[in-house]
């Protein structure tokens, strides 16, 4: 089933370039600041996936993927190196889901994993950057941390609840918990 | 039938052989095989067996089972799709329930219903060799039997075509020749052919035929539309032998097939199901209703919409010229024509989506129904759905009633059943209130009973005074209609009775209602169909193969020269070994590229405009020396050394990344990627199953914001309106639920091409050679030199 994420995330991140490409162009000389108030949408595939599979180590590996994605047929000018930022979005977005051996789907949950997955990154990028010794460097964190939990995190509770809503969702392990009884009824007779 | 075995894993690595089988030769053998799903419906209890070589037909109405049990066979119940499964089955002395899809592939092939998953990955040949790298065959074989499938298919010309560029038939015989290539004893079909006309119909029979003639394959194939799946020679055309299920799952009749249809012909008929057309017309009476033929008579209402001398296209390019048509009230008006030769464009016209190129749409405003229901969705429930078009909670409940889905009311519109979705997407523009309504393939893809519901409906209004016009491939919908035009070599001709059309086997063919070419003829491959989804240049696709030196190079050794690049960079604080750097890579890039240095600068815009936010912000927000204290805003001398050593470090690996990403073509660097660099086949191939998703994407959010633009209220101009961000997002919402769908299609597929974990062979292996050991020491002494001068 981890090969439905891999298709699935390709589709998200190729949405995300799209609308960063326009944002960053936009934005021009600010491009710089603005990317923390977007950075959670980065992190929505790892909560997504987590929710949706419930399986240990399948939020990192959907960053990781998408960060392939990104490199190998978008382009990406970050380069190779973006493999090791997702490898740290995901493990922080993955962290507090957990903690919670898989059990705790809540918005705490979730907003939690949404500040984890964009703090833990924040350091490593701030070293690429050269971000330490800024005076931006608090806010920058900051705003980095809020949009993590909200677009990180919250958003990705709202999607995911709005998924299972539609059915698309009932042959993985959300659906199976979903349902009312959690397993498959006596045959109907008609 | 094998005495008691109940319980499948009671007798682990007894049944490898026809040792332990009664009938020696069967492929599958089922004892008491019942599948139960989440909704409580079930198939089965089915005891049998389907022996090597053996045709059989799965027949039944919708939602008793089929593709459940046929799916079952395929190990993807319940690996894939969550349900209780009891009893015994093998296929081939495989276990598919207890071993999944991935063991079932090794004798499984199977085909579903939509083209755009026939085919895995972007390029054809990729995808036919794929079941074959998976089966590690030796690769100096694939080549030639990647050919061969692809021949018996009739498609040996499409190998090195990308799978975007084909059109449905075309794309399904693709996915026949990769069902078919690595020899499966038992092949899968599901609808093959439900999306297609009837000439795709015609090719792809012939692929199934060219596949299985050697004898030892056994087939079960569901279809609804038997007609066309048989061609001329009627029954005698369909698989010998029939399994008939009624719709409750059980198990009606199984036997040779004109007995079955000639015993239970009334029964299936009566549950639902389509048979053959000469059956039909024996069983007729029971529901003749319908065309407002000669008794009920009356003469036409009064015009309503009209498109007069109208040219009718997209983009500038006139797919119909010189349109004349007439909607009128009280009158239901099929559109046929085949495939691709401009149906919905005339339906987008008619409903003010498109203004034509020439001439006049005039008239009263006009509802558009979309092929597929889900595409035109906006609302989280299905009352919610009948609510958003604007009607008042009584309107919705009676409705409701009339849809019959009162019971449904509160549930995702995403959840109710083919025929469900069908009924909803009429009532909601029915509700809308426009004088005429248009719908697209209306009846396809259902049973004779959920068709026939959705024919009554606009018959119904019809008969409240709208116009309806539909357009169809079947003869069951055109007889249905009042009077029908046919399209054809961009032209709309008629209008006509219905029957006069239905007499005329020339006509029909010329509207692809039945198949051009002779039944015996070569079905030579077809250049790209203009139905098929042009390939789309918003994506980064690398339109044009990547070009230079570079290009000759191992993907592998070029990412992995970027990381270590990227490593040096990000350890370098001084500007002036990273311009160095710079100039140089600008050099090798355009040397190994063969990329000018005006077009090299272009691509780099949006790393500059980056990179220069980059410096402005270091020079502005970092403490330290202030060169020019009298300026109003603060800059210090360490920033702009520090942001000026930043931004060229962005600048460097950002014309890093876009080097190699124009040298290297990003299939075959995923492909090579697990190679070298020990990305698991599973994850390196879904990805590239994504990456044809993505080709794919670009028309579907196009279908999706134009059906929901015909849902919103028209501006006050009589217009079309534009889409909010709100819609927007519903939109994406819609996309991201169709792409889950496709997934999982897709996820299927490529288990069932045998992708796992286990050992495969590479087709068109890379061997790492002496150039590329020469440029890892070339950039790595550039680099050092670098470093030491400055």
């Amino acid at each position: 089933m981890v090969v439905v994420l891999g298709v699935v995330f390709g589709f998200l991140y190729w949405v995300f370039v799209q609308a960063w490409n326009l944002l960053a162009i936009a934005m021009g000389p600010a491009g710089d600041l603005a990317q923390h108030v977007l950075f959670g949408s980065w992190l929505l595939v790892g909560p997504v996936a987590v929710a949706i599979l419930r399986r240990p180590g399948v939020g990192v590996i959907a960053e990781m993927l998408a960060a392939i994605i990104e490199v190998v047929f978008l382009g990406s000018p970050v380069g190779p190196l973006l493999v090791l930022s997702g490898a740290l979005q995901g493990i922080g977005s993955e962290l507090p889901f957990a903690l919670t051996r898989y059990r705790r789907f809540g918005w705490g949950v979730f907003a939690a994993s949404g500040a984890l997955g964009a703090g833990l990154v924040f350091f490593w990028t701030a070293y690429r950057f050269g971000w330490y010794g800024q005076d931006l460097f608090t806010l920058r964190l900051i705003v980095q941390v809020l949009s993590g939990i909200v677009l990180g995190g919250l958003l990705a509770k709202v999607i995911v609840r709005a998924l299972d809503r539609t059915g698309v969702l009932a042959n993985f392990a959300i659906g199976a918990t979903s349902s009312s009884d959690g397993g498959i009824p006596e045959r109907r007779v008609r | 039938m094998a005495a008691s075995r109940s319980d499948v894993s009671a007798e682990p690595g007894l049944l490898g052989g026809s040792a332990t089988t009664s009938d020696a030769g069967a492929i599958v053998e089922a004892v008491d095989l019942e599948v139960v799903l989440p909704s409580g419906d079930g198939v089965g209890p089915w005891s049998g067996s389907i022996r090597a070589g053996e045709q059989v037909l799965l027949l039944g109405p919708s939602g008793s089972g089929k593709s459940t049990l046929l799916r079952t066979l395929a190990g993807a119940i319940p690996s894939h799709q969550r349900a209780r499964v009891t009893g015994s089955v093998r296929v081939g002395g495989i276990d598919p329930v207890a071993d999944g899809a991935l063991a079932a592939a090794q004798v499984v092939g199977h085909l579903g219903q939509d083209p755009a998953d026939g085919v895995c990955l972007p390029q054809i040949e990729d995808d036919t060799a794929l079941p074959l790298e998976s089966r590690c065959t030796p690769p100096e074989e694939i080549g030639a039997r990647v050919q061969g499938a692809l021949e018996q298919a009739g498609i040996g010309a499409l190998a090195d075509r990308a799978a975007g560029t084909l059109s449905g038939g075309e794309l399904q015989r693709a996915g026949l020749a990769a069902a078919h290539v690595a020899r499966p004893r038992l092949l899968l079909l599901d609808e093959p052919t439900a999306m297609l006309d009837a000439d795709g119909v015609r090719a792809v029979r012939a692929a199934v035929d060219a596949a299985t003639a050697s004898g030892d394959v056994a087939t079960l194939l569901i279809e609804h539309r038997l007609d066309d799946w048989a061609g001329e020679r009627g029954v005698a055309g369909l698989p010998a032998r029939t399994i008939a299920l009624a719709a409750d799952g059980r198990i009606l009749a199984d036997g040779p097939t004109p007995q079955v249809l000639a015993e239970h012909g009334d029964a299936l008929r009566d549950a639902g199901c389509w048979l053959p057309r000469e059956l039909e017309q024996a069983h007729r009476p029971a529901h003749a209703r319908s065309s407002r033929d000669a008794q009920t008579g009356g003469a036409p209402g009064p015009v309503l919409l009209t498109a007069r001398d109208a040219d009718l296209g997209h983009a500038g390019r006139t797919v119909l010229e010189s349109v004349e048509l007439e909607a009128r009230a009280g009158e239901v008006l099929a559109v046929v024509g085949r495939n691709g030769t401009g149906k919905s464009t005339l339906l987008g016209a008619l409903s003010r989506l498109d203004p034509p190129l020439r001439g006049t749409i005039e008239g009263a405003a006009a509802g558009l129904v979309f092929q597929r229901p889900e595409a035109q969705f906006l609302a989280s429930t299905v009352e919610d759905e009948l609510e958003a078009s604007g009607a008042s909670p009584a309107e919705v409940a009676q409705m409701l009633a009339r849809l019959g889905l009162a019971a449904q009311a509160g549930a995702s519109p995403f959840r109710l059943s083919g025929g469900q979705q069908r009924r909803l997407s009429i009532g909601a523009m029915l509700l809308s209130d426009r004088p005429v309504l248009l719908a697209d393939e209306p009846g396809y893809g259902l049973d004779r009973a959920a068709q026939r519901t959705v024919l009554d409906l606009l018959r119904e209004a019809a008969e409240a005074g709208r116009g309806v016009v539909m357009t169809t491939h079947d003869l069951h919908s055109l007889e249905a209609a009042d009077a029908a035009v046919v399209i054809a070599e961009g032209r709309v001709h008629g209008p006509m009775p219905p029957q006069a059309l239905l007499e005329d086997p020339d006509l029909q063919r010329q509207a692809g209602l039945l198949a051009r070419q002779a039944p015996d003829a070569e079905t030579p491959p077809t250049p790209p169909a203009p139905d098929a989804p042009a390939p789309d240049s918003s994506l980064p696709v690398a339109s044009v193969g990547p070009r230079g030196a570079l290009a000759r190079r191992d993907p592998t050794v070029l990412l992995g020269l970027l990381t270590a690049l990227s490593i040096v960079c990000i350890a370098l604080t001084e500007p002036l070994p990273l311009l160095l750097m710079y100039l140089l890579l600008s050099g090798g890039a355009m040397i190994g590229c063969r990329i000018g240095p005006v077009a090299l600068l272009r691509a780099q815009l949006p790393f500059v405009v980056f990179a220069s936010g980059v410096l402005m912000v270091n020079m502005l927000s970092r403490p330290g020396h202030e060169p020019w204290p009298d300026l109003p805003v603060r800059i210090t001398q360490e920033g702009i050394v520090l942001g000026t050593a930043l931004a060229l470090r962005a600048l460097v690996i950002g014309l890093g990344a876009l080097t190699v990403a124009r040298a290297t073509d990003p299939r075959r660097t995923m492909v090579i990627l697990q190679q070298h660099a020990r990305l698991p086949a599973r994850y390196a191939y879904a990805l590239l199953a994504g990456r044809r998703l993505l080709d794919d994407l670009s028309r579907r959010w196009e279908t999706i914001t134009r059906a929901h633009r015909v849902r919103l209220p028209l501006t006050s101009q009589g217009e079309v309106a534009r889409l909010r961000p709100r819609h927007l997002a519903r939109c994406a919402f819609s996309l991201l639920v169709d792409a889950l769908r496709s997934a999982e299609r897709i996820a299927l597929a490529l288990e069932l091409r045998g992708l796992g974990d286990g050992d495969r062979t590479f087709w068109k292996p890379s061997t790492l050679g002496r150039s590329d050991l020469l440029l890892v020491v070339g950039v790595g002494l550039v680099v050092a030199l670098v470093l030491v001068v400055t």
